[in-house]
């Protein structure tokens, strides 16, 4: 699709996640703004810095309060920028929560990576094809992930108690009914793409090719986060748990008809086995099929108790700045 | 007339830099003491910025919820303004605070605790009465008022147009500020000159500018940031109308009756300020090559190159929060040049800062952001 001369008047606020880029903030910001002063009216700019060590919140702030650019007109005259400063790494998702809470637009980009290794015009096309009917759209890098990933999302949604799929995403446009329905659905969102799936919207994925083949840049803390976040959204937002539960429960109820119709058939039959064997068995099998049935139902309220106490707050920020276009 | 005239100069007991309220409550209070005074304003008329551009409210002290000083401060002058200045009181409308869920450095426990700590009222309400779902935690029913500053600027008029003792000097620009021996010698462009052994500097974000323009004393420069701010004046809706809201306490907005015009004001934290300069005296790229500058700042009210409106921003969030049927539409924007004590962040709180800076005679500054701590000056007059 070709962007028209006429913008779009939807006011769009973009969410950009912050953490030790510093080689990449001027480069992402060169080619993404320029998608956006070419197709909107008025746009914000977010940026989360999940506590930064390097200097990336300097280039930035380099980057936008130089007014004059080459003596043009800067890619973002007239438009907002904020930043978030994390109060200490709290990684992507509560980071990118936090951006998202605080975005005013119609509209809501979330860019979780900030190398643009997509061709520019996919962002004004998830545009479009949200406005052709979706609340949720986002751009998914085909081929290449890990295989602990694909491992993760294949296992994910095989038991994920949502109809929409998730896979890997660079970034995605949220509507603002999609937003007000995850916040009035009232909970915690320890995983942003599992909630959205879960919010009961249309959502759909558009894939792309990646250009150039940059490596993914991911820190060694950001893996260890992730992993974990991977256990829990298994927890959250699948249920797997349960399931495994009452396969045990399952198996031990089979067993226990088995001793069953093998005590019913020794009473009548001539070998007697040991004495006492019986009503040990019996008592054994009968005993587990109880105590994980009742496992199962544990399994069951808890889950229900961790929806109900993860209702707070769960990032803390350390302040929101403006930058100043002076 | 009070001025002994000779060759130099006329001579007052009080020159008043600045007609804005603090300038013409302390003309008023020091004719009303039989002395002679003279105020000085840049502007064409009194009222012209600040005292006229903000939110125009008068203070109960629920806005600081991080410092209870201030709060109790406000609460305390708050009855008294409203006594004296009941003609131009707008009262009769829900003053609605809610706490953000989000971004808040206060929640909604908080809050109550201190309005019952600062002794103020506060009544919680359904928030979802006003809010989108998941917006806020807490509204509250609160007593806070708007004041309507042309009527209150017709009222200073008045009384000062009946004053024989008082002289008031529009379009006044000051050269220098010389002092000889007990007295100050206040220089205007046109040649005039004027005597006092009080000069009270009362021109809010020109304060520096005056500081400056004393010559042989090192006044010190407050420590002030200058923000140039937008007000947006809008029409509020039926449902709207006999109402006010303000959401605490971070990058919020509030939207609540100006003064008695039957209009809105809609301002945010985040984008009512347009830009900030940060050095001593205001410097902004839109100064460049005209009468405005570091040296003195014109009205940016009325400047042709004050920025465009904000009203995009602060529509989306207002309207992110609060429930649809509270409409409203845009009439028109205001601008002035606001000073923001930089000591005041942490805390938020908005001291009302008297500086006396020489005696006999007397230099006095004062810097304050708020209308009915007015009365903090009596003591220095």
């Amino acid at each position: 699709m070709v962007a028209s001369d006429k913008k779009e008047n939807k006011f769009i606020s973009i969410v950009v996640y912050l953490h030790n880029d510093r080689e990449r903030v001027v480069p992402f910001f060169n080619k993404v703004l320029q998608v956006f002063k070419e197709n909107f009216e008025k746009y914000e700019v977010i940026c989360v810095n999940d506590a930064s060590q390097d200097d990336s919140v300097e280039v930035l702030k380099d980057y936008f309060a130089s007014p004059q650019k080459e003596g043009m007109e800067p890619l973002w005259s007239g438009c907002m920028i904020n930043v978030i400063h994390m109060s200490y790494f709290q990684g992507l998702e509560a980071s990118m929560n936090a951006g998202r809470d605080m975005a005013i637009g119609d509209f809501v980009y979330e860019f979780d990576d900030i190398n643009p290794d997509y061709p520019p015009q996919l962002i004004r096309d998830v545009y479009d094809r949200m406005l052709s009917g979706y609340d949720i759209v986002s751009a998914g890098c085909k081929g290449r992930i890990k295989l602990s990933s694909s491992l993760f999302y294949l296992f994910y949604n095989m038991t994920s108690k949502s109809r929409n799929k998730i896979g890997p995403e660079t970034f995605r446009i949220l509507s603002r009914r999609a937003i007000n329905r995850v916040m009035s659905m009232g909970q915690y969102i320890p995983y942003r793409k599992a909630v959205y799936g879960n919010c009961g919207l249309k959502t759909y994925t558009v894939f792309y090719e990646s250009e150039g083949g940059a490596k993914r840049h991911k820190s060694k803390t950001d893996r260890n986060e992730r992993t974990s976040l991977a256990m829990d959204s298994f927890i959250y937002f699948t249920d797997v748990l349960e399931r495994m539960s009452l396969a045990v429960s399952s198996v031990f109820l089979i067993f226990t008809l088995g001793v069953i119709v093998y005590i019913i058939g020794s009473v009548f039959s001539e070998s007697k086995p040991v004495e006492g064997w019986l009503s040990t068995m019996g008592f054994l099998s009968l005993g587990f099929f109880g105590v994980f049935s009742l496992l199962t139902f544990i399994m069951k309220y808890l889950s229900v108790m961790l929806s109900l106490i993860f209702k707070h707050q769960r990032y803390l920020i350390e302040g929101v700045e403006k930058i100043s276009q002076e | 007339m009070g001025f002994m005239g000779d060759k130099k100069g006329s001579v007052y007991d009080k020159i008043i830099i600045g007609a804005g309220l603090y300038g013409m409550y302390a003309a008023l209070y020091c004719a009303n003491k039989g002395e002679n005074v003279l105020v000085l304003e840049y502007d064409e008329a009194p009222f012209q910025r600040a005292t006229y551009i903000n939110q125009a409210r008068v203070h109960m002290g629920y806005h600081y919820p991080r410092s209870l000083s201030t709060a109790v401060k406000s609460a305390g002058y708050f009855k008294r303004f409203v006594d004296e200045f009941g003609f131009c009181i707008h009262s009769s409308f829900q003053q609605i605070y809610a706490t953000s869920l989000r971004f808040s450095w206060t929640d909604q426990k908080q809050f109550l605790a201190f309005c019952k700590a600062a002794g103020i009222r506060c009544e919680e309400v359904p928030a979802a009465r006003y809010f989108k779902e998941g917006m806020c935690d807490g509204a509250f029913l609160t007593e806070e008022y708007t004041y309507d500053a042309m009527l209150l600027r017709d009222y200073y008029v008045e009384k000062l147009s009946a004053r024989s003792n008082v002289e008031i000097k529009y379009r006044a620009r000051i050269q220098k500020i010389c002092r000889k021996d007990k007295e100050y010698e206040v220089w205007l462009s046109d040649g005039s000159r004027y005597h006092t052994g009080y000069v009270l500097n009362a021109s809010y974000a020109s304060t520096n500018q005056i500081l400056q323009l004393v010559e042989g004393n090192d006044f010190l420069p407050f420590d002030i940031k200058y923000e140039l701010c937008e007000i947006i004046l809008c029409k509020p809706g039926e449902r709207l109308k006999g109402m006010g809201i303000t959401v605490m306490d971070g990058p919020f907005f509030s939207i609540m009756p100006f003064g008695k015009t039957g209009l809105h004001s809609l301002t945010s934290v985040t984008f009512t300020p347009h830009v900030t300069s940060y050095s001593k005296l205001p410097s902004f790229s839109c100064q460049k090559g005209k009468v405005c500058g570091m040296g003195q700042l014109a009205n940016c009210n009325d400047c042709a190159d004050r920025p465009g409106t904000a009203w995009e921003y602060m529509d989306h969030l207002a309207g992110k929060y609060m429930r649809e049927e509270l409409e409203y539409t845009y009439v028109d924007s205001l601008f002035s040049m606001k000073p923001i004590l930089k000591s005041s962040e942490v805390d938020d709180s908005r001291p009302t800062r008297i500086r006396v800076d020489s005696k006999e005679p007397y230099f006095v500054s004062v810097l304050s952001g708020k209308i009915n701590t007015v009365y903090d000056l009596e003591e220095y007059l």
